[in-house]
């Protein structure tokens, strides 16, 4: 038995944000993976719950007319890896989504939460940074639009206020159209781990060979997930070589906060982001000839 | 130990000596007559496995149960000041609130050992002082599990902080430094230690061209079966103590409660139904004595069940270990001398403690026989998890520091490191000097060849370094020999009941515990066997300690071995008991029939007599001279068999980020005659997934600075998932065992032991670095990198 | 903060009452009696207490009972039929793929899901699908040989 006083279920966006707005200590919960888990190590108690599971439609994917693609917070990632739309449009996120966990976990873990949870090791956080998704947060004084990389403020911080909802998470056409893109979760085992490093990388080279564009997001790198923003300047027009790929190994780092813990050490976590963030560009390119590059 | 045997299969078999080698169970079952013994039996308690109606101990409600919940230490290594309970207890629906000042101040040792136990008694069900994060402080009953979680919460501990040993290295030294560094008073952290001496050690390099040292060091690591402790006590109407537990040693578990609780055995009753996996770790009696004490206070049913982060730290570990190896060597390739330097890590208490290291120096003549050779142990206490059976009992860490050793002989000698091994490998006949048993049936050397063989290992382990620029190959082998009881150190019994009823079906009781491994299932094939009924018709009755005989439990691999032989006893003097009787009956001669497939047939001719089930009925309603049919036996040890087996690896080793890649293992195993196929490549294979963890990612962290378990959960601590096995290809190589009633040997911890030091020696086939730390995660893979990078 | 749910269990219709904080695992056990759900480590580590919740495996440990309302559930209990066997779990038994049997159950659920997806899945795929249940004592293969025969079998 968790330690919840109520749990409210309510069934509109606008009901939920105006019981929040009215009591700004509900915790909002979405698949629970996360807030359940806190509740059984003792670190959550006695708390109202707000649940977001009988809101209808939270969950959609869709693509709109001028290309944003909308990925509802509800869509948990066996959703988005099944989903036909992002397999197409943009399977590094489609593709993200099932390194995350093991499948009973990616059956209930939503992605609004991996993302409003605010840890660094959150699998759907690096592509998202790569691929400049915007959060939409709802709250009763309106939306309020917040690029990714601007929403994580520490570990386990985001800027979210008690009384917010995200409620979409957009990628414009701009940020994925002809781009390819990889995720590298790097961890001891195959399934059912944390990522020690996770590494996106979706870029857009021309026929020549020329990177016409690049962004890469970090993951456990730092308290929070980070982009590479050295290493992106110093690429873009430039030919894809093992020279580039160097510089920009090397110019990742620079955007790398690691530091040691039992996990891993911290010249270790360096070491992955030079190394794999190269990998992931060249894996992303051996790739092109798919879908969305 | 053989009696006379008129089961016309057992008799040929022991005649030809058979080697076989069976690649995955392709076995042609026409091979020998046996009826179930090496023939495809399913094991009977799946069914009700796989459909959710096996009960195991948490899904047995009574009425007016309590559940029991632990006060944990939060210090390494404290005296209690004091402990306050007055909120616990107001609490309403608490029961109990117990205290070292509330249960029998008896000492007694946790280790599912004989009697008498030579093991330091250093414990008590509560102490005045803790010992590690995670011991024992105090324990609440209360109606409800969420009453009993907030009545511990309630519980106040007033600690005075001692010195912590947080590393097995200074744990004497510490105590040499500043006494109330002491674990154990009177010990100065030294748990125990040996020195073994063969030959002479000074002779034995002198005579060697080269001498290899090396040095390895072992982590923690912990079993994890996914059924956590558990265990339930009541009161029988008689006011008999019911101890109802998942324990792997039914009998032990009772005695060591006697003298735990100062009760008289015969007032305990321990009863063992679904166990969900041990490994070696329901081998110790863990929370039994405290669960135990809180239903002699409630004098009601109490049942605790630890979560699995109290699994992981308060139950036991497997030991860490140091361990020095000095090898002398010939250019020839012989081995003179061979020494041992082991540490070992028992953690707060003794528990199996240095009686792993004595498994350890009874094993390290074994494989590799030489004249002159020594063996130094010590085992220390620290301020960490409770390290005690896993397993391979010690095997584990003693073969992957003695197996890469050879590799790195190899290595330094340009050898290629099978030849070394197979120039000093034991052979068929050897006695050894030391532990008294003898070598009587020995496919070692077939194993290494068929592994060799399959792995096209020649070619392959040649080649490896001269694969990809970033993705190495590496293809790496390690063999190992293991016991199948303790004898001669125990004198081991086990014990078996046979009831031949009325219909020609049998009950059989047992003391051996089935957890998982099969043993159940094994029995009731040897009693099928024996009584000639079909496998089906046998129903077994394991464990409770008032109606099964006497056994000492599932550990050492001993199971089908020492009670399987009780088993083929009990059931061979209810066999001839039957045909003795049906022969005068029908003025027959008895030695002239024998029985199988339900039917009482003649020996020579096959020819029907009388089906086992009229003939039982006869037997029970006879008129004038009626008989029932039940035969209890117990069997000795007078040997023990060696089982050996060699298993090889397969890798590939992304040489930028260090992550190894374990593509393919061929585990090569000769365990004698393989009694039930499907369960006994189930072992291995079982086995090669612990190892394999051991080998690359299993690992108990502790933060050198508290003392507490910084992963103690199953997503920090790394046992493979399905989609981290490898392929694994299992073969048997059947020798056949002259002291045991099929041939049969041990198997279910000798699978895990060989696959670790293969993976390492893969990894360094593939890398050309030595790795002497495991787990070979990526990071420590790549630290090994570095030092190549700087070099260059 | 009692509430009323209502849900089916292994085909029949069940009304409860439930409070905020009930994990449908407890439930499911304790006052359902449906122990065939294990637990392994109460935070969706290991997969033992996997039901399927319309048809999808979930891990019940980490699982509201008032999120029940509404949804058709099953456990192992509810697999066979008539106290027959289903023929994934005769397929288990005959492959040795059940040891201890305690990851059993979950397992079981999750190979019977996929499996009624009627589509054909390669062993990998099938790792990946099963790759929510730990299993210390099988070492997976023979659970992966029963899952790859079934399925053969019923496609
Ligand atoms: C066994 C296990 C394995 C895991 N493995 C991984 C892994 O490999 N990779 C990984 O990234 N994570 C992993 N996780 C963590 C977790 O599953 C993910 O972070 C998951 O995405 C959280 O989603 P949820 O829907 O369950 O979130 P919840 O637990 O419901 O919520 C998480 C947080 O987000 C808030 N929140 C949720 N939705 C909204 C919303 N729409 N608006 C505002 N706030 C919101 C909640 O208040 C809460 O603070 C694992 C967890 C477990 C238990
Ligand atoms: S008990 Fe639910 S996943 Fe382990
Ligand atoms: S059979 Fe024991 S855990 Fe899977």
């Amino acid at each position: 038995m968790y330690r919840i006083n109520n749990h409210y279920e309510p069934e509109t966006v606008s009901q939920a944000i105006s019981m929040l707005h009215q009591n700004s200590s509900l915790v909002v919960i979405a698949g629970g993976t996360d807030v359940l888990i806190k509740m059984h190590g003792g670190n959550l108690q006695d708390v109202d719950i707000l649940s977001l599971r009988s809101i209808g439609g939270l969950d959609r994917i869709e693509k709109t007319k001028d290309g944003t693609m909308h990925i509802g917070p509800m869509a948990t990632f066996s959703q988005i890896n099944q989903s036909a739309l992002m397999q197409e449009y943009i399977p590094v996120l489609a593709n993200a989504a099932i390194t995350m966990g093991g499948p009973q976990i990616r059956n209930t873990a939503t992605i609004g939460g991996n993302v409003c949870n605010g840890a660094t090791s959150a699998d759907s956080a690096s592509t998202l940074f790569a691929l400049n998704a915007r959060l939409y947060l709802e709250s009763i004084e309106g939306t309020r639009i917040v690029p990714i990389e601007d929403f994580y403020m520490g570990p386990g911080k985001v800027d979210l206020k008690p009384d917010e909802l995200l409620i979409d998470i957009q990628v414009e056409a701009k940020d994925y159209e002809g781009f390819c893109g990889k995720y590298i979760k790097f961890t001891v085992r195959n399934a059912m781990d944390i990522a020690t490093l996770g590494v996106a990388a979706v870029c857009r080279v021309d026929s020549s060979g020329i990177i016409e564009d690049l962004r890469i997001g970090l993951g456990v790198a730092g308290p929070t997930p980070r982009r590479c923003h050295e290493a992106e300047d110093y690429a873009i027009g430039k030919e894809v070589n093992q020279e580039t790929l160097q510089g920009i190994g090397e110019r990742a780092v620079l955007a790398a906060q690691a530091r040691t813990s039992w996990r891993a050490s911290k010249e270790y976590r360096e070491h992955l982001v030079k190394t794999l963030s190269q990998r992931a560009i060249e894996e992303a390119l051996a790739e092109v000839g798919g879908a969305g590059c | 130990m053989h009696e006379k045997d008129s089961n016309p299969a057992n008799v040929g078999l022991k005649e030809k000596s058979r080697l076989e080698i069976v690649v995955n169970a392709s076995k042609d079952e026409s091979k020998t007559e046996y009826q179930h013994i090496g023939k495809k039996r399913v094991r009977f308690d799946a069914k009700p496995k796989v459909t959710g109606k096996a009960k195991y101990i948490a899904d047995i409600k009574m009425d007016g149960m309590l559940y029991g919940k632990i006060v944990w230490s939060t210090k390494a290594h404290a005296n209690i000041k004091s402990i306050q309970t007055d909120l616990a207890e107001k609490l309403p629906g608490v029961h109990a609130v117990l205290t070292w000042k509330d249960v029998p101040r008896k000492q007694y040792c946790q280790a599912g050992h004989p009697y008498p136990d030579d093991s330091p008694q250093d414990q008590y069900i509560l102490d005045k002082k803790v010992r590690f994060v995670g011991d024992y402080v105090a324990a609440v009953a209360a109606e409800t599990p969420e009453i009993a979680e907030q009545a511990v919460k309630l519980i106040k501990v007033d600690y005075e902080e001692l010195p912590a040993v947080l590393s097995m290295e200074t744990a004497r030294d510490m105590f040499a430094q500043n006494s109330s560094a002491e674990i154990h008073a009177g010990t100065g952290n030294l748990q125990e230690d040996h020195f073994i001496e063969i030959g002479s050690m000074e002779k034995g390099f002198a005579e060697a061209d080269m001498i290899v040292e090396d040095e390895f060091k072992l982590p923690i690591v912990q079993h994890c079966p996914i059924e956590t402790h558990i265990s339930k006590a009541y009161f029988e109407d008689t006011g008999r103590l019911v101890v109802h537990s998942a324990t792997q040693v039914p009998f032990h578990l009772r005695r060591i409660l006697s003298q735990a609780l100062d009760l008289p055995i015969g007032d305990i009753r321990v009863l063992k139904t679904y166990v969900g996996g041990g490994f070696g770790s329901k081998e110790d009696v863990t929370l039994e004595p405290i669960t135990a004490m809180l239903a002699i206070k409630t004098k009601r049913p109490v049942q605790l069940e630890f979560t699995r982060e109290e699994n992981m730290v308060s139950t036991v570990t497997r030991h860490s270990a140091i361990i020095k190896l000095k090898t002398g060597v010939t250019k020839a390739g012989k081995i003179t001398a061979r020494g041992m330097e082991i540490l070992s890590n028992t953690g707060a208490y003794a528990a199996h403690g240095h009686c792993v290291v004595w498994n350890m120096s009874s094993h390290f003549p074994t494989l590799y026989p030489v004249e002159n050779l020594s063996f130094k142990g010590e085992t220390v206490y620290t301020n960490m998890p409770v390290a005690s059976a896993m397993r391979s009992y010690g095997i584990s860490q003693l073969n992957f520091a003695m197996e890469s050793h050879m590799d790195n002989i190899a290595r330094q000698m340009n050898v290629d490191p099978i030849e070394l091994r197979l120039n000093n490998v034991v052979k068929l006949g050897h006695k050894d000097p030391s532990v008294i048993y003898t070598i009587d049936s020995c496919g070692i050397e077939e194993c290494i060849n068929s592994g060799k063989n399959m792995s096209d290992w020649k070619k392959r382990h040649e080649e490896s370094a001269e694969s990809g620029e970033v993705i190495k190959k590496g293809l790496g082998m390690a063999c190992f020999s293991y016991q199948s009881n303790t004898y001669p150190f125990n004198e081991e019994i086990a014990g078996a009941r046979i009831k031949l009823n009325e219909d020609g079906s049998a009950t059989l009781f047992i003391g051996a515990a089935e957890i998982g491994q099969g043993s159940d299932t094994v029995m009731a094939q040897i009693a099928a066997e024996e009584l000639g009924i079909a496998y089906e018709r046998v129903k077994v009755i394991a464990v409770d300690t008032d109606i099964c005989p006497f056994d000492f439990g599932a550990y050492a691999s001993r199971q089908t071995n020492m009670t399987g032989a009780a088993v083929h006893k009990a059931a061979v003097k209810c066999r001839d008991a039957l045909l003795n009787y049906t022969a005068e009956l029908m003025e027959l001669d008895a030695a002239s029939l024998m029985v199988r497939d339900g039917w009482i047939l003649e020996k020579d001719n096959g020819k029907q007599v009388i089906e086992i089930k009229e003939a039982a009925m006869n037997a029970y309603y006879n008129h004038d001279n009626p008989l029932a049919i039940s035969h209890e036996v117990y069997h000795k040890a007078t040997n023990n068999p060696m089982a050996f087996g060699a298993v090889f690896a397969d890798v590939e080793v992304d040489s930028i980020t260090g992550r190894v890649n374990l593509k393919k293992v061929w585990a090569i195993h000769d365990s004698g005659t393989i009694i039930n196929h499907k369960q006994a490549e189930g072992q291995v294979e079982g086995g090669v997934s612990m190892g394999l963890a051991y080998a690359l990612s299993e690992q108990m962290l502790i933060d050198p600075k508290s003392g507490r378990v910084l992963n103690d959960n199953l997503l920090d601590y790394k046992v493979p998932t399905m989609m981290d096995m490898p392929e694994i290809d299992v073969v048997f190589v059947e020798t056949v065992e002259p002291s045991t009633a099929y041939g049969h040997k041990s198997l279910g911890e000798p699978a895990v032991i060989s696959v670790a030091p293969a993976i390492r020696n893969a990894v360094v086939n593939a890398l050309d670095i030595e790795y002497n730390e495991i787990p070979l995660t990526p990071q420590r893979v790549f630290e090994g990198l570095v030092k190549t990078w700087e070099a260059k | 903060m009692l509430k009323e749910i209502s849900f089916q269990i292994n085909g029949k219709r069940k009304t409860l009452k439930v409070e905020s904080g009930e994990i449908l695992l407890d439930v499911l056990r304790e006052r359902l009696n449906l122990t065939g759900v294990k637990r392994g480590c109460s935070v969706g580590e290991c997969g033992a207490c996997t039901v399927l919740i319309d048809g999808t495996p979930v891990d019940s440990c980490i699982y509201l009972a008032i999120w029940a309302d509404g949804k058709d559930i099953v456990t192992v209990e509810g697999l066979g039929e008539d106290g027959e066997m289903s023929s994934m779990q005769k397929t288990f038994v005959e492959e040795g793929a059940v040891q201890c049997g305690f990851c059993t159950p979950g397992v079981v659920l999750s190979a019977t899901a996929l499996a009624n997806k009627k589509q054909s899945f390669t062993r990998d795929e099938i790792r990946v699908a099963l790759s929510g249940h730990l299993c210390r004592c099988t070492g997976y293969k023979k659970i992966v040989d029963a899952v790859e025969k079934e399925m053969e079998e019923q496609l």
